[in-house]
């Protein structure tokens, strides 16, 4: 069974209302508390999803998330099922950091966090005491007492949590199956052509770098301009702040026909996407944990160009299977970008990429792990 | 008639021949004989002695007079004012203008017959030896005739005859027929005045306060006068003053800027009715009576402003700060706090029982809340992993109305959510930390009660019953409790001192020793006995804390309440105890520090210190020496 939350209104009140089959099911719940992830109708989990629990018996409840409808959730499947295996894939910093989880302190400068401390956190939210966040902390370990087993994509992401206080014998790491493809050709190039087509793929917001990653197009040599292109698949420009809109259709305005703002795509449509691209670029200015678009890029062989930082420096190999910019420089990507052009380079670098893991062989590490 | 002039005027001639100390050359004469209403008699005049430092002044019954065995003869209770005489002085080329010639002697009078010079005498003693003045006759005397013989007294000494005139002849005095009567805006000439609040507090009394300008002390006496006619002290010598800058620049040239015209005074009045009528009676030292009526202020049971009012012009650093409070400050503030409790009577008492009652507990704990209820959470999230808390009556006392719509259904969430039974206990008001934990101990049926805060957060299960274990051993157990940390590990609670504070009057305060300093910086010990113990975190026998009547309830807004206590216990002899093994994080919210801010909350602070030095501040000498 498969249950996502979901702020649409339900049927009539209810709790709960399916999708696509009768396995999918949604729960119709929301937070009051992002502070301490706390369900802002706590009936939706003592009485909707008890029931659900009751009536479904698991054996394995598998939590991917529990913003958005509250901790509580696994508070209530020890109440209701003792013996139900708790397994909690960690996507981001949640936990541990309150600003969205990014492990990035607020602030113009995003500065990155490197470990938390009541003291600490409390830095950055001036208007909560240290105390505030040692109860944070408190409240949420104790929850998270009750998980088993902790699977998270990346090494990086477990060094954070074990650093924060999880036992590292109950944390494994699972990376992110994907679906069986065959790896499509390298872009097949005109004459006298260069590996110049870049792609950016995901949310257009401050965490992502994609005012970098302009600044960075924005620097290369006219000559370079000439040969290179970026493609920008993504979306969600304008829900951020103006300041940010700002700075991007200016680098936009700037760069003229260099760039292509595609918009949002659907999962399917990576693959054509993929066959014509030479690069993709990550430039994250956060941590990130296992961005998924690096095992597409490597599922349809192509090599990244990324921040070297947190997961990325992680998943991707400097000079094997991408190559690695100081985060948040520009300049030092635009270096990067104009090194890359050059065809030996993508040569060497495809031929060391690997087929990621599959979403068969995932789901059977996933049965290794919580037997 | 011969005049005092042509009297001196003889005495003058004999003065160079005179031996030096002897009565008879005391010269001395009646000024006047009078009555003052039926009780009382005055006798003026002045005695001229100056080769003698001092004489006394008896007034007797005349022996001699042939009635004299029908006179029922008893003690005349009088008092003797002495007065500065210029006229006398000048008449004897005398120049020392600090001798005192004149006099006044007030007697009371309960004999049934008249005074008269034949059955009166007034006689003078200096050493073994005296003399006998004859007396004039006796005429009624009232009003302005009264001070008739004071132009040359100083004020000090005419303030002296109208509170001697005030202490014999009681409240009454004001009211003696022919006292000149002026309107408010006839002394208004002379004096100005404003009353800022007046609190009537019903069975108590009345604070008052607000600003007098008075440089050239024109006023003999001010009272107040409730509707039943019962005065208040002189408020020109029973009211605390303070400078009032704003007041001296309203009226420029009128006063010094040193004289401090703010004025507040606690006036007792036990028979103050409600809604009484009050007055206020200004008496100048010539003996002129204005009567104003005064608006006051009838004070429930919310006291938040009143107490404001009362602690707005109270200002610690200043000399005569302890007898302000002793005087004024501390009854005011105790009679606002007794009044409110009068008016609440008993709390109706909700109880709500969350989670299924526990069966043969072995403890109870009690947790006020107040201002915040989050807290809750957070410690039912950390006892929910504590097996202890199967065995445990846990007891929540929901100390703030404001909170009560949204608490109940938290707590039941809240318990249908995380399996610790628990109960809340709400007296539907606030009764403040002390009266609280005193309702919510009358819940508890167990004997081990631990007083918790909610900002308290264990840091590992089993601390219950190790520390109940670890106690058994302890001698002439009074309280235990565990060591208390801060959220970054550092001290918070090792046992509680004293220190005396010189900027507060010498008030002792109670001290953390070691806080805020890192655990192995700190001399921390198994067990360790200390003078008194925090009430964040205490441990105790439910008979013995009944024995001492509980914590405290007459210290205001929770402060003090743990030392009193413990201290209460020391005296009888059971000792405190800190367990250094046993480790609980206490938030303690910043909000408590008060000594950082010298305002209402922090004077109310002082109030309790001052109350808690009354009472402990000798056995507290002897802890800390």
């Amino acid at each position: 069974m498969f249950l996502a939350r979901t702020d649409k209104p339900s049927h009539g009140g209810s709790a709960f209302s399916t999708i696509n089959s009768d396995r999918e099911i949604l729960f119709h719940t929301y937070m009051s508390d992002f502070f301490l992830f706390q369900s802002g109708h706590k009936k939706h989990i003592w009485q909707d999803f008890r029931a659900l629990l009751k009536r479904y018996q698991p054996t394995v409840v598998h939590f991917h998330h529990y913003i958005h409808m509250g901790l509580e959730l696994i508070r209530e499947v020890k109440n209701t099922l003792p013996d139900c295996k708790i397994v909690l894939t960690l996507h981001e910093y949640l936990a541990i950091c309150a600003n969205n989880g990014q492990m990035v302190k607020p602030g113009k400068q995003m500065k990155l966090c490197y470990k938390s401390s009541p003291a600490e956190c409390a830095r950055c939210f001036p208007e909560r005491s240290p105390a505030d966040f040692f109860l944070r902390e408190q409240y949420i370990k104790s929850i998270f007492e009750l998980v088993d087993i902790f699977i998270s994509p990346s090494y990086f992401l477990i060094d954070r949590y074990k650093a924060w206080g999880i036992p590292e014998s109950k944390m494994v790491m699972i990376e992110n199956g994907q679906p069986e493809v065959e790896t499509p050709a390298p872009r097949p190039l005109a004459e006298g052509e260069v590996r110049g087509r870049f792609a950016f793929f995901g949310q257009i917001n401050p965490f992502k770098g994609v005012d970098v990653l302009l600044e960075a197009f924005n620097l290369l040599p006219e000559d370079i301009k000439q040969q290179v292109h970026l493609d920008i698949h993504g979306a969600n420009l304008e829900i951020q702040t103006p300041e940010f809109q700002e700075k991007i259709n200016k680098l936009l305005d700037d760069l003229g026909d260099l760039v292509t703002m595609h918009g949002s795509y659907e999962s399917h449509e990576i693959g054509r996407l993929m066959e014509a691209t030479d690069w993709m670029i990550i430039p994250s200015v956060w941590w990130e944990n296992s961005p998924i678009v690096i095992q597409e890029a490597f599922n349809h062989g192509r090599p990244i160009i990324c921040s070297d930082i947190g997961g990325m420096a992680e998943k991707i190999i400097d000079s094997e299977t991408g190559i690695h910019f100081r985060a948040r420089h520009a300049m030092d990507l635009a270096k990067k970008i104009e090194n890359s052009i050059n065809g030996c380079i993508f040569d060497s670098l495809c031929q060391k990429i690997q087929k990621p893991l599959t979403i068969r062989k995932c789901r059977e590490l996933h049965d290794e792990a919580i037997a | 008639m011969i005049t005092a002039q042509e009297i001196l005027n003889k005495l003058n001639k004999k003065k160079s021949n005179l031996p030096v100390s002897n009565i008879k050359n005391i010269q001395v004469w009646i000024d006047s004989c009078g009555k003052l209403g039926n009780r009382h008699i005055i006798i003026q005049g002045w005695a001229f002695h100056p080769d003698i430092e001092d004489i006394s002044f008896d007034i007797t019954f005349n022996e001699e007079h042939e009635e004299f065995e029908n006179l029922n003869c008893q003690n005349i209770e009088f008092e003797v004012i002495r007065s500065t005489r210029l006229d006398v002085n000048k008449h004897f080329s005398y120049s020392d203008n600090r001798k005192r010639w004149g006099f006044a002697i007030v007697a009371n009078w309960s004999f049934e017959f008249e005074p008269s010079p034949d059955k009166l005498k007034v006689v003078i003693y200096s050493d073994d030896s005296n003399k006998t003045v004859p007396l004039l006759p006796f005429v009624p005397i009232a009003g302005e005739t009264l001070f008739g013989h004071c132009i040359t007294w100083r004020s000090e000494e005419r303030l002296k005859l109208m509170s001697v005139l005030h202490s014999m002849v009681g409240d009454k005095v004001f009211e003696l027929p022919g006292l000149k009567v002026a309107d408010a805006h006839v002394l208004r000439e002379r004096i100005e005045w404003n009353l800022d609040n007046v609190l009537a507090i019903p069975g108590h009394g009345v604070f008052i306060s607000g600003w007098l300008l008075d440089p050239e002390q024109t006023l003999a006496g001010i009272f107040v006068r409730s509707q039943d006619a019962s005065y208040s002290e002189n408020l020109v010598f029973k009211s605390a003053r303070y400078p009032r800058q704003d007041v001296i620049d309203a009226f420029p040239g009128k006063a010094q800027s040193s004289y401090q015209a703010g004025l507040f005074a606690w006036i007792e009045m036990p028979h103050l009715i409600e809604h009484s009528s009050l007055e206020m009676v200004f008496v100048t030292k010539l003996g002129v009576i204005t009567i104003i009526k005064i608006k006051q202020s009838n004070v429930r049971d919310d006291i938040t402003l009143p107490s404001q009012q009362v602690l707005v012009n109270f200002h610690v650093g200043r000399p005569d700060y302890q007898e302000v409070m002793t005087t004024h400050i501390g009854p005011a503030l105790t009679a606002l706090w007794d009044n409110r409790k009068q008016l609440l009577g008993t709390p109706m008492v909700e109880v709500h029982q969350f989670g299924k009652t526990i069966t043969n507990p072995k403890r109870s704990i009690i947790v006020p809340l107040y201002g915040r209820y989050d807290f809750l959470l957070h410690q039912v999230v950390q006892f929910t992993k504590d097996p202890d808390f199967d065995k445990t009556e846990l007891i929540y006392v929901l100390d703030d109305p404001k909170l009560y719509s949204q608490f109940i259904p938290f707590c039941h969430d809240t318990s249908k959510l995380f399996p610790v039974s628990f109960k809340v206990i709400y007296g539907g008001r606030n009764l403040g930390y002390a009266g609280a934990n005193n309702l919510g101990t009358q819940y508890a049926t167990t004997d081990q009660l631990v007083l918790l805060n909610s900002d308290i957060i264990p840091s590992q299960p089993g601390w219950l019953s190790r520390i109940e274990n670890a106690q058994h051993k302890l001698k002439d157990l009074g309280v235990v409790a565990p060591k208390l940390v801060f959220d970054d590990g550092s001290i918070q609670h090792l046992g509680m001192s004293f220190v005396k504070a010189p900027e507060f009057g010498d008030l002792w305060l109670n001290q953390h020793p070691g806080k805020g300093t890192p655990e192995w910086l700190a001399d921390v010990k198994t067990e360790m006995e200390s003078p008194a113990v925090t009430g964040a975190c205490m441990f105790i026998s439910k008979s013995l804390y009944l024995k001492v009547g509980g914590l405290d309830e007459t210290y205001v807004l929770g402060d003090f309440e743990d030392s009193d206590l413990c201290l209460k216990l020391r005296s009888m002899g059971y000792k405190h105890y800190v367990l250094g093994n046993e480790k609980l994080y206490h938030l303690e919210r910043q909000s408590q520090d008060l000594f950082e801010n010298r305002d209402w909350k922090f004077k109310i602070t002082l109030y309790n210190a001052w109350q808690h030095t009354q009472r402990w501040g000798k056995l507290i000498e002897e802890l800390v020496a």
